[in-house]
């Protein structure tokens, strides 16, 4: 990509342009002022303003965390956040470049939606979304809950997803003129580069529009120890590089008085090594991917506080892949083409104001299509209904929820018998009881699954077109408090779960190649605690949030099995979080985040050899905010990975050891 | 081999020869060796060694002695006087150790700057054959000298016979279109001399009776596994009369023939053991057509068979019958997939 060194000379240009001029005390002064301004937004918007913390108030668990915190913390890149999360848990393959998913207690990734904006990124190819793609510039919120509550204006889609994770992009403040600016330019460890642009701007009265570009590059060769055996085995991760560039055009506008319009388009590309998982003794990277996205999406919905609101959203998304495998193996390099499209549109319906009482409809219409050039692809079509009725009722004590999501699919392909349709209905059921002022407690269930993939049914030899849908009946019991003392405020929440899973689609081996078979049986129970608070104390403001969570999820497919009863791979009994800072009104702040995770297993039989050894991942972050004549400058410092150890989310790809991370940010 | 080590491995090699009259000597067959192949891409294979008489299991012996353990995927092993051969796929190297499993060498072979990956061993007593998936036989020589022979694409089991080495094409990264030969190598001149069709994407090879057994998994879809039998001297390919056949091993007298498959469900069906005499022909059922759960594997080592079996996620388990073919013990297998056993 030749943009690349363009853009990072622009940038650093810019850089030492703003860095030239004098620091002005005074001005420092005003930026921290508009930063409580920030925080002030902030504590409306996201209801908090502590880092990582659980929401209390909500009849399902939630988590939610906004720029500011973003910001404090020095984080980049969206799973840098959700790994903080109790109950959350980020797949990540290693690197920059690497594969990175969200978990759920243990749930698969396929059971995670991630919205964008309202928008639901899809992928019936795999049905698991690479968070890698996204990071946290333009991003104002980012949230999830598990599982619909409290808000019955969302996509029918997700209704019953067992984690739902929202992107909500900031739309211009415009506070200071017509037009506003940021540059980002980051430079870290293991040759990595990276610069965002954003700008936002009035077109006229009614509308705004927002762009925002970014590219990165990475070498990602990060030496590496693991153990093997009594020793442990060092090398490079070679085959890790990547280069990314995303860009993104949000218009968004009123018509009339009472309505509002959001239009936007964005594209992303990026190609990067694929160095697999470490093979001791033969470090060999034999593959690439080469991704390129184009997604245009809208959204019109009526004024808000009407009494019947109304939402349509409509999307289009293309995405196609390259994996091109080098291996030696083949008689030439082998390549594969992958096109995916979706085509969506929705539409949202709610009576509110009756009473205690709100009702809506939600309507999605989704399109899938699969192209590819591997072998016997059947070229798989689908389309999905979803429809989605929902009753919510909230007085001072109560607020209850029910849904009933009814989903129906057929299926195509141009080879081959195609997967019968489906059809469900699924409810779920939540409710919140305000018992003391600040102390609610809360219950849900739900019965919600996941609709087997496009690789599920279709990839050749593999795929199995008889699949059923796989169903995770939810039961979730939680307490939340929340106080404020004068400047103090405490949140504190606990959950105890049990999530039942049938028909588990899995892998099954056979004598000859493997097969996806609806065969597994998955019993999870488990509880998360979450206590946050923050504190003004005098020109300081200190933060703090610990989550801890214990997570029993045993495999109960097979009584003769050996591991009938084993806790499922990559899944720990404890995990935890802790995070705290200090920040100055002056804009100088410092931050501390330590993620420990216990042993988890590789493998399904629970035995010594079979352990990844439990693992803390530490950092910390340095930051300083100036003003520079009337140009905002943040400076910000991470040293992430403390402790240098290499330790290992999935086996056999080693996490980088300790690196570093500098970004400075311009605000016009 | 790096030019380094010639001289060292020409004196190993020497000491790994089995004396003349010596070839195929039994042990005391009270040890044998559990081959545990692992799951790919995890480097977790290992050996555990089985005390027949105490009837136990010691658990990642190789590791235990070795202090590293053996890589990712041993796929075939090889007893040549004191020393074993193994051949460990994913790592693309051979290990050399001793009895106790202590390493001697080890073998890494490159073909343009790259390393090749060993599949099956065989060997003349001498010299040791390593098939090498990117379409080559290896020579371990005698001598220290490695040299390589072009043979079909993604070789997998190999076999000495008579100054030939027998050497299965799979075609395996030609999918779909699996290849359907066996290479002949003059093992004289190293070279290929000749290529008979046999069934699709043959994978093991066995030699008794003074003939050649080649059983082969087919395509997976039309054309299902077999076993064929070729006569080396007029090169004439005839079908053993087995349904859904997995895996083949020989005590030298007869070849035993593993056979499963799956139902329409791909639900496993139960592995059975038949055998067959190569101047007398199908014996039918052996020991009576016993059941095997999850049949994975077959081998025949210390005058016993044994049946590995593996649902692919948990350690396996080994069932070893005695000649006669009664159960004589059933045990853990220390590790996953059991490919192995060799005394």
């Amino acid at each position: 990509m030749k943009i690349l060194p363009f853009l990072e000379t622009v940038g650093v240009l810019l850089l030492q342009a703003a860095l030239l001029q004098p620091v002005c005390p005074a001005a420092a002064q005003s930026v921290a002022s508009s930063r409580k301004e920030t925080v002030a937004r902030d504590t409306l918007t996201a209801g908090l303003v502590v880092g990582r913390a659980a929401l209390t108030g909500l009849s399902v668990p939630a988590r939610r965390s906004g720029s500011e915190q973003f910001r404090r913390s020095g984080a980049l890149a969206i799973d840098e956040i959700i790994k903080g999360w109790a109950g959350v848990s980020v797949r990540d393959y290693g690197g920059i470049g690497g594969l990175k998913t969200v978990s759920v207690r243990g749930l698969g990734a396929q059971h995670t939606v991630v919205c964008r904006d309202g928008a639901v990124i899809g992928d019936a190819c795999n049905g698991q979304v690479d968070i890698s793609a996204f990071n946290l510039d333009g991003i104002e919120e980012l949230s999830m809950n598990l599982g619909i509550a409290d808000d019955i204006f969302v996509p029918a889609r997700t209704a019953l997803a067992a984690g739902i994770i929202n992107i909500k992009s900031a739309a211009p403040l415009l506070a200071n003129g017509p037009v506003e600016a940021s540059l980002r330019a980051t430079a870290a460890s293991f040759g990595s580069r990276d610069i965002a642009l954003r700008l936002g701007t009035s077109l006229g009265k009614d509308w705004s529009a927002s762009i925002y570009g970014t590219t990165l590059s990475s070498d990602g060769d990060y030496p590496y120890s693991i153990a093997n055996a009594a020793g442990q085995y060092k090398g490079k991760r070679d085959g890790a590089d990547c280069r990314r560039i995303r860009g993104e055009l949000r218009l968004r506008g009123t018509l009339g008085k009472r309505s509002r319009l959001e239009l936007g388009i964005s594209g992303y590309g990026s190609d990067r090594g694929l160095p697999g998982a470490v093979i001791l003794y033969a470090d060999a990277a034999e593959g690439r991917l080469e991704d390129k996205m184009l997604n245009v999406n809208g959204m019109w919905e009526n004024d808000r506080e009407s009494i019947w609101r109304v939402r349509t959203t409509a999307a289009y998304n293309r995405t196609a892949n390259v994996y091109t495998d080098f291996s030696p193996l083949y008689p030439e390099a082998q390549t594969d083409h992958y096109l995916q499209e979706e085509s969506s549109c929705g539409l949202n319906v709610m009576r509110q104001q009756l009473g205690a009482w709100s009702f809506g409809l939600a309507q999605d219409l989704i399109f899938n299509s699969l192209q590819s050039d591997i072998p016997f692809c059947p070229q798989p079509r689908r389309l999905s209904s979803y429809t989605c009725a929902s009753a919510l009722m909230q007085t001072d004590k109560l607020v209850l929820t029910a849904l009933l999501q009814c989903v129906a699919i057929g299926e195509r392909t141009e080879g081959g018998e195609a997967a019968e349709g489906r059809f469900r209905l699924s409810p779920s059921l939540s409710i919140a009881w305000k018992v003391l002022e600040g102390l609610t407690l809360r219950a849900s269930c739900r019965d919600g699954y996941r609709v087997p993939t496009f690789n599920d049914l279709y990839y050749d030899r593999v795929g199995t077109r008889t699949l059923k849908s796989e169903k995770a009946l939810q039961t979730n019991l939680g307490i939340g408090y929340e106080s404020r003392i004068r400047s103090v405020i405490l949140r504190a929440s606990a959950d105890i779960y049990h999530y039942e899973v049938k028909d588990k689609i899995v892998a099954v081996p056979t004598m000859f190649v493997w097969k996806m078979r609806n065969l597994g049986r998955v019993r999870m129970t488990g509880c998360e605690m979450n206590v946050s608070s923050n504190a003004k104390l005098g020109k300081s403001m200190i933060y703090a949030n610990i989550s801890g969570t214990y997570q029993r999820a045993v495999d109960i497919s097979d009584p003769s099995a050996k591991n009938y009863g084993h806790q499922i791979q990559y899944t720990p009994a404890l995990s935890g979080n802790l995070n705290f800072g200090w920040e100055l009104d002056g804009g100088l702040g410092a931050s501390y985040s330590l993620q420990a995770v216990g042993k988890r297993y590789y493998l399904a039989q629970n035995l010594p050899q079979n352990a990844l050894k439990a693992y803390f991942d530490h950092g910390i972050n340095l930051h300083k905010s100036f003003l520079v004549r009337k140009t905002g400058l943040d400076f910000s410092i991470s040293a992430l990975n403390l402790s240098g150890k290499n330790y290992e989310i999935i086996h056999g790809y080693p996490m980088p050891g300790r690196n570093y991370r500098i970004t400075i940010k311009i605000n016009i | 081999m790096k030019k380094s080590y010639a001289l060292y491995a020409l004196l190993l090699l020497a000491s790994c020869t089995a004396p003349a009259g010596e070839e195929g000597n039994k042990t005391s067959g009270k040890k044998v060796y559990v081959i545990n192949n692992g799951t790919w891409g995890d480097s977790n294979s290992d050996i555990a060694v089985y005390d027949l008489k105490g009837k136990s299991a010691l658990a990642g012996q190789f590791s235990s002695v070795n202090g590293q353990v053996p890589g990712d995927l041993i796929q075939d092993a090889l007893r040549l006087g004191e020393c074993l051969y193994l051949s460990v796929n994913g790592s693309k190297l051979v290990w050399v150790t001793d009895e106790s499993l202590k390493i001697i060498d080890s073998i890494i072979v490159k073909k343009d700057e790259n390393k090749l990956s060993p599949r099956y061993l065989c060997t003349d007593g001498e010299n040791v054959y390593v098939s090498y998936y990117e379409g080559f036989l290896g020579r371990l020589g005698a001598d220290g000298q490695t040299s390589l022979c072009g043979v079909g694409p993604n070789p997998e089991g190999v076999a000495y016979l008579d100054g030939k080495v027998y050497v299965a094409n799979s075609g395996g990264y030609l999918y779909p279109e699996y290849c359907n030969t066996v290479s002949v190598v003059d093992a004289a001149s190293f070279s290929e001399i000749k290529r008979i069709e046999v069934n699709t994407n043959p994978a093991a090879v066995k030699v008794c009776g003074g003939k050649v057994f080649v059983s082969s998994f087919g395509n997976y879809s039309d054309i299902g596994p077999a076993v064929d039998c070729i006569e080396p001297g007029s090169g004439k390919v005839s079908r053993l009369p087995y349904q859904s056949p997995s895996a083949i091993a020989t005590d030298g007298d007869e070849i035993y023939v593993l056979c499963g498959g799956y139902d329409e469900q791909y639900n496993p069906l139960p592995g059975r053991i038949y055998h067959y005499d190569p101047a007398k022909g199908d014996r039918g059922l052996w020991n009576g057509g016993v059941e095997i759960d999850k049949a994975y594997s077959i081998s025949c080592a210390a005058d016993m068979v044994w049946v590995g079996s593996s649902d692919y996620k948990n350690n396996g388990d080994i069932y070893c019958f005695d000649k006669y073919g009664d159960l004589y013990d059933k045990f853990d297998s220390q590790g996953i997939n059991p490919i192995l056993v060799i005394e």
